[in-house]
């Protein structure tokens, strides 16, 4: 197509009144090197029209960076899954197979150890006087350590 | 078959009506929603289809009034950026169109710079090659309408291209 035939074309163009097909011609004229000079200034408009056609819709959700993280999701949701049920078979294990035995927990309370009273309470006296003499122990302790930081203090002060 | 219909005549539309949605609302975070806001709201029609002369038509009609909603809508928020700010504007003094070597972004702020209707009809014919009926069908506009636009938008586009010229494009 010389440049006279596409200066009557681009007139209709700019008019509004070029069909599609002579809309393709004047396009795969400005794709061509033999643009006339005087016509360069509107090569950069048709280019333009070639390569917006070309876009194309990409959904952001195909990226392989948010597969990689889906999947690290996945695999500790699928750990937290697993610790879960361990800690629940120990529960049942512990808990739930005892109470098949049909212990009854008032009875225990109700048991008792010794066959008399008097050795009940004989026992019982042993088991406090051992109880208090380690207790008495440990106040005799402290109040050593509070004597000897008192003397500190008193050094500390003094000077 | 609903599916088979939405696969072979609305899912190939997905590029055509991204770049409909894009030339409306002019960021390609807010075309995509777009896109997919129309492809749902297009198979709860399902119903409708039939009646619908066009699958075509009504998927870009769809698109249009969904951006220009998202468009509107992002105008109300005071805090927004204006489209493009960082980008040359058709009215760059001689010396920044002379430092800008980068014409497809000098004829796309100039496409920018056009009215919506006219920027919709220069997008579905000279970049999607719709006939003037199949605009006028999607724009909800008459034939004559299609025509005056379309004149207006390129007149106003080869001026500001003769203008950019003698700045020295």
């Amino acid at each position: 197509m010389d440049s006279n035939q596409v200066k009557i074309l681009l007139e209709k163009y700019w008019q509004g009144e070029t069909s599609v097909v002579e809309e393709s011609r004047l396009k795969a004229y400005f794709r061509s090197d033999d643009v006339a000079e005087e016509l360069e200034q509107y090569r950069a408009l048709f280019q333009f029209f070639d390569a917006e056609a070309l876009i194309k819709f990409h959904p952001v959700l195909k990226t392989p960076t948010r597969k990689s993280n889906t999947v690290r999701i996945l695999s500790s949701a699928w750990v937290r899954g697993a610790a879960a049920a361990v800690i629940l078979a120990l529960g049942v294990y512990f808990f739930m197979i005892p109470g098949q035995e049909n212990i009854d927990m008032r009875d225990v309370t109700y048991i008792d150890t010794y066959e008399s009273p008097e050795l009940a309470y004989e026992e019982a006296k042993k088991a406090l006087f051992y109880l208090s003499g380690k207790m008495n122990k440990g106040v005799s302790t402290a109040a050593n350590s509070l004597d000897k930081m008192k003397t500190l203090d008193e050094i500390v002060n003094a000077n | 078959m609903s599916l088979q219909t939405f696969n072979n005549q609305v899912l190939p539309l997905r590029d055509k009506l991204y770049r409909f949605s894009l030339r409306i609302v002019g960021n390609t975070q807010d075309a995509e929603d777009v896109v997919q806001e129309v492809m749902v709201r297009v198979w709860k029609k399902k119903e409708d289809w039939k009646q619908w002369s066009n699958i075509e038509a009504m998927c870009m009609t769809i698109t249009r009034n969904l951006s220009i909603d998202k468009k509107r809508n992002k105008h109300t928020r005071v805090t927004d950026m204006p489209d493009h700010y960082d980008e040359p504007s058709g009215d760059a003094t001689p010396d920044e169109v002379t430092a800008s070597n980068d014409l497809m972004s000098q004829i796309r702020a100039m496409m920018d710079e056009l009215p919506e209707k006219q920027r919709s009809i220069i997008q579905l014919r000279d970049i999607e090659g719709y006939a003037y009926k199949e605009i006028a069908e999607i724009l909800e506009i008459p034939l004559n309408q299609v025509k005056i636009n379309l004149h207006r938008a390129r007149l106003f586009l080869k001026e500001k291209i003769v203008k950019a010229k003698s700045y020295g494009f």
